[in-house]
């Protein structure tokens, strides 16, 4: 079992060093044209991104919470909920008439001095001074 | 920084120097990487003159990514690695469509015309048979047989355990040795 291993290896091994015994060498020019690259990219402007611009906390938190299109989206229903509490400030009204567990006892506001005349009594308490 | 400081750095720094200026950085990275991108992208295409157009755009991509490069990035050599496999896969959508023939003629003058020959049979066979074998094993096999990478350089590069890459390796070599079982008296294995 071994041994038909060990020969299975020696006969692939054959193959494989056929295939790089039959492997090019590279061209001299092939390195002369990359060099070139190399002085053409250095001589080039280059443009630089900033590490720091990359972790700015509010460009975080946006993307985060799903970019421009949460942003829109959220902003929308934030609108929406201000203009429903601004327009329809008896909606507690509207929800007390169809829940019944819940009792409402109306107080109406009592003025205790409604009946009496204050100017009067000034005066007369000032007559009562004299 | 003098010439023979900056050969004793590794790629990650050479790239940072290239980055920064340092035209010679570009030039030890070259000769450390060339003969392996070529390597890599003709035991892919087998054509000499698309292998070489191939390092060459390699490195131009290199060259070009070397100002955004930051240090949380893979390894130079993986990313070389990557890009060069990207890119034989394309060239060989774009041929397999063009329906070219891809035989390279035999290269070396000096050896005997029959053994030129033979080695060039052996060496489509092997190519042939590499071609059946499914991606991750072709892959594995050709790194550690014909481009000479050891195991770890090799897991690295596929993002794998050293015992994935192993299993593998023996997966591939058992079934290619299958498959060129049938080839070996075509292809002169007696005289070995």
């Amino acid at each position: 079992m071994t041994e038909q291993k060990n020969n299975r290896n020696s006969e692939l091994d054959a193959f494989f060093e056929a295939a790089k015994r039959s492997t090019p060498i590279v061209s001299v020019k092939l390195r002369d044209r990359i060099l070139q690259d190399v002085q053409q990219e250095l001589q080039e402007p280059k443009t630089y991104i900033l590490e720091q611009d990359q972790s700015v906390w509010w460009r975080n938190l946006f993307n985060e919470i799903g970019g421009f299109p949460s942003v829109v989206r959220y902003g929308t229903v934030a609108i929406l909920g201000l203009f429903i509490g601004l327009s329809a400030s008896n909606l507690s009204n509207l929800v007390l008439q169809f829940d019944d567990s819940i009792t409402v006892e109306e107080i109406k506001f009592a003025d205790p001095f409604a009946e009496s005349n204050l100017l009067y009594a000034d005066l007369s308490l000032l007559y009562l001074e004299d | 920084m003098p010439f023979d400081q900056l050969s004793g750095m590794s790629n990650d720094a050479l790239l940072v120097a290239y980055a920064n200026g340092r035209q010679e950085a570009a030039q030890i990275l070259t000769d450390r990487l060339m003969p392996k991108i070529f390597s890599q992208a003709f035991h892919r295409i087998q054509n000499k003159a698309d292998a070489e157009d191939i390092t060459q755009e390699a490195l131009l991509r290199l060259w070009r990514i070397a100002p955004k490069w930051q240090k949380d990035n893979a390894k130079v050599s993986t990313w070389v690695y990557r890009v060069v496999s990207n890119l034989c896969i394309d060239y060989l959508k774009r041929k397999q469509q063009e329906r070219l023939d891809l035989i390279e003629e035999p290269s070396d003058n000096c050896m005997h015309m029959t053994d030129v020959m033979q080695d060039q049979l052996r060496a489509n066979a092997l190519y042939k048979a590499l071609a059946k074998l499914p991606v991750r094993q072709r892959e594995a096999v050709s790194m550690r047989h014909l481009e000479g990478m050891s195991n770890p350089e090799i897991a690295d590069n596929l993002e794998l355990s050293i015992e994935a890459v192993e299993s593998l390796i023996a997966r591939g070599k058992r079934a290619l040795s299958d498959s060129l079982q049938y080839q070996k008296l075509e292809l002169g294995y007696q005289n070995d």
